[in-house]
């Protein structure tokens, strides 16, 4: 009881530190400009006229096919021309990949679509400017020193988790409103009965996306005592990884399953138009987040602060 | 369920930094209440102790338990022990009231009786006015009065305090101590310092500690039994003859001189201790001609600190 | 002592302020030299070799704009601008009245230059840039609250300290 109550206290604390704190009100302000530009990138050309929604549907559908392929690590049958893997995706094998794509940006509402698929690639960067000085900023000043006479470790872990996890889904569910909002007034095609229920399965692909990503920083942030090295930590794994599955890959294929190392490997399944496929990938970012978590509290518990 | 025992027992506890020993061999066991002092050299191994019994560090070998639980930092002790750390910084981008307010939440201490205590706390180490402040603006001697103001708070049954006085004007010292008295009364209060005389006055028990050994520990009697010194005021300024009589008295470990006074360390272990060592003294100032005109005790801990402290250098064995 | 005690998280505010009060003082600044442009091109008709399009200001006199429309918007936006520099002083010294509330106003002023925006000037003006404007939209309602809920006692209790 006494420990949930602990748990509590420690996640408002972050939340409400967060906005006090310089880096906080950065990554804040960060994570909604960030959001609501590649919102912008993706409308502006609607907007200006550039293309119609149609067109972009179509030249979408294509794309994001091929990222699909390119994802799931089956496009590198040495048959990557963007030709076959197209007809490839209408007719043969990959039509299933076709399908996913149709239903992101053709079943459902493809603005906001586009921007949920970049915002998939992007939050993983912002996120650990959220959670990097959750533990080594304390540890470094020897602030959480106060605390440990009066506190659990693991709640003070789990607490700041919690907390940072509640900041960046606050996040996500005002900047999801805030696309909502725009493209049901500002682009006619786009109609709030169609825009609300897909916005709601997308905030659920970016909940799970968040975990262990949140999680990570976490972990860095109880590893290093020094807040820019688990900064540096987070982000460079979080780059690193896709880099060096994808450069070793080459290499022997094998070594491209270190890509699952993070949930860039599987993270875009977020958004199958297949239940059973999203179900698994949010187990696996919820398995990943606890695996994260775990080791951050190992860490933690053990340390000399 | 039997009565939770309000002490700290420490056995066999050895801590060690990468290859160097911090901690050798301590077993220590303090009263349920009263103030503790623990003292020794720079690098000596009290901060780690300290840092073990708050549980900051993780303790390597040994034990050590607190009010009935097996080791520090178990949940039991939540709210039990108040802490002040030495080099501990409270969050830049908090005020003050915010930061003990919270502190008290996780103590179980909430609302408007959290609030009155914070407010008597601050006033009592006379930081009222500061309350509203961030912590990064109180000078050293304000975060110092900071710090024992929050290890008070929940009222703990355990109080460490890590150099409280140090950096402190005499007018706040003497008020920390004052508070550190009256918490002592119903509290055990561990306090390091290097100001022996200070903690002469100020303590019940002692612990020294030399190169990681605890190498004496008992009540300030116990422990400066054999070390007495005496301060004596003359009529008459000192003269170097006086100093070399009284030096040459076997009761006289050593002596020293200030114009009209004399600085005597008795060594009070002999089969009469220290009343025969006085009264073979004050004998020889009245065959000297020059009675005491004042006699009256110094800092005995002092003496024994520097006795312990230097001790391994002037063992016979070298 | 420590030179302040000022959050880092008004340091950051102040800096947004400063950036946020660029943007609208460059959007102020091309709102007067569109409405000059409007009013050469109702005075002496379509000037020739215009770098946006020899009838983009006949178009958006066509839609209802008015120069008198953007000279207004033109005044709220160099209030705004105005104001949100001046607040910047008042956040760093933790001012009340020039931090807290003048920020406010011109938080509100911004809001205010967003909503007119939208509500004044025709689509093909607003083309392109909309979601920059909900972004300019999110920040004064992001700076009230932080000024209000966040910061609000750190304002006060400055004023407290300076007051006694």
């Amino acid at each position: 009881m006494n420990k949930t109550r602990h748990i509590g206290l420690h996640a408002i604390k972050v939340i409400s530190h967060s906005m006090r704190s310089g880096s906080g009100v950065a990554f804040i302000f960060l994570t909604i400009l960030i959001g609501l530009s590649l919102a912008n990138l993706v409308v502006t050309p609607i907007e200006l006229e550039l293309i119609t929604v149609e067109e972009l549907q179509d030249s979408s559908a294509r794309a994001i096919g091929i990222a699909l392929a390119t994802a799931t690590l089956r496009a590198s049958d040495g048959d990557d021309n963007q030709g076959t893997l197209t007809s490839r995706m209408e007719n043969g094998d990959l039509i299933d990949l076709g399908m996913w794509a149709r239903y992101l940006v053709i079943e459902n509402p493809v603005l906001l679509s586009i921007t949920v698929l970049l915002l998939g690639v992007v939050l993983p960067l912002l996120l650990p400017l959220g959670s990097f000085t959750v533990i080594s900023g304390d540890v470094q000043h020897r602030t959480v020193r106060y605390l440990l006479p009066r506190t659990s470790r693991s709640s003070i872990l789990i607490g700041r988790w919690l907390g940072s996890m509640i900041l960046a889904w606050s996040l996500i569910i005002f900047l999801l409103c805030s696309v909502v909002i725009y493209l049901s007034i500002m682009i006619p095609s786009e109609s709030l009965e169609d825009l609300i229920p897909w916005a709601g399965r997308c905030f659920l692909a970016l909940f799970f996306l968040t975990i262990p990503y949140v999680s990570l920083g976490i972990l860095c942030s109880a590893t290093f005592s020094v807040p820019m090295v688990a900064l540096l930590a987070t982000v460079g794994s979080t780059i690193g990884v896709p880099l060096l599955s994808l450069s070793l890959q080459e290499a022997w294929e094998p070594l491209g399953n270190l890509l699952y190392l993070l949930p860039w490997g599987y993270s875009h399944e977020l958004l199958s138009p297949t239940t059973h496929k999203v179900v698994e990938a949010s187990a696996y970012c919820l398995l990943h987040g606890l695996l994260f978590l775990i080791l951050a509290l190992l860490k933690f518990r053990r340390a000399d602060l | 369920m039997s009565e939770p025992q309000h002490t700290i027992q420490i056995e066999n506890l050895e801590h060690r930094f990468g290859t160097k020993v911090a901690l050798s061999n301590i077993s220590w066991r303090l009263p349920q209440k009263g103030i503790v002092g623990l003292v020794g050299p720079n690098g000596a191994g009290k901060t780690t102790l300290f840092s073990l019994i708050a549980g900051f560090l993780r303790v390597q070998s040994g034990k050590i338990k607190i009010l009935g639980s097996s080791s520090p930092g178990q949940a039991s002790l939540a709210g039990r022990m108040g802490v002040m750390p030495q080099d501990a910084i409270f969050a830049k981008d908090i005020s003050i009231l915010d930061q003990l307010l919270y502190l008290l939440k996780l103590d179980g201490i909430t609302g408007a009786s959290a609030e009155s205590r914070v407010f008597a706390i601050m006033k009592r180490v006379g930081l009222e006015k500061e309350i509203h402040r961030g912590a990064s603006t109180l000078s050293h001697g304000m975060g110092k009065r900071l710090g024992v103001a929050q290890s008070l708070l929940g009222l703990p049954e355990i109080v460490l305090l890590d150099e409280p006085t140090a950096g402190l004007d005499p007018a706040n010292a003497r008020q920390i101590r004052e508070f550190m008295r009256e918490v002592g009364k119903s509290a055990l209060v561990i306090v390091s310092s290097h100001n022996l005389i200070e903690l002469q006055d100020l303590i019940d028990e002692v612990g020294v500690i030399v190169d990681g050994k605890l190498v004496a520990s008992g009540t300030v009697e116990e422990v400066t039994q054999r070390d007495r010194r005496f301060e004596v005021t003359f009529g008459v300024p000192v003269t170097p003859e006086m100093l070399v009589q009284i030096d040459q008295l076997d009761a006289v470990q050593s002596v020293n001189s200030d114009s009209y006074q004399m600085s005597i360390d008795l060594d009070a272990s002999g089969e009469t201790g220290l009343d025969q060592a006085l009264l073979t003294l004050q004998q020889k100032l009245v065959d000297l001609g020059t009675p005491a005109y004042e006699l009256r005790e110094g800092a005995s801990l002092e003496q024994a600190y520097m006795r312990l402290t230097s001790a391994p250098k002037n063992t016979p064995e070298e | 002592m420590a030179a302040n005690d000022r959050p880092g998280g008004l340091t950051a505010l102040s800096v947004l302020n400063g950036s946020f009060a660029l943007s609208v003082g460059g959007a102020t600044i091309s709102r007067f030299l569109e409405s000059y442009k409007l009013m050469q091109v109702l005075e002496n008709g379509i000037p020739a070799g215009e770098w946006r399009g020899r009838y983009y200001y006949q178009k958006l006199l066509d839609e209802g704009l008015t120069p008198l429309d953007l000279q207004i918007l033109g005044v709220m936006g160099l209030t705004a601008t105005v104001l949100l520099l001046v607040s910047i002083w008042g956040f760093l010294k933790q001012n009340n009245v020039l931090g807290r509330w003048l920020g406010t106003i011109g938080g509100v002023a911004l809001a205010c230059v967003s909503v007119c925006s939208i509500l004044w000037l025709p689509q093909s003006y607003l083309k392109g840039s909309g979601i920059s404007i909900a972004r300019q939209m999110f920040y004064p309602l992001f700076l009230i609250f932080m000024l209000h809920v966040i910061f609000r006692r750190d304002f006060l209790n400055q004023q407290q300290d300076l007051s006694t």
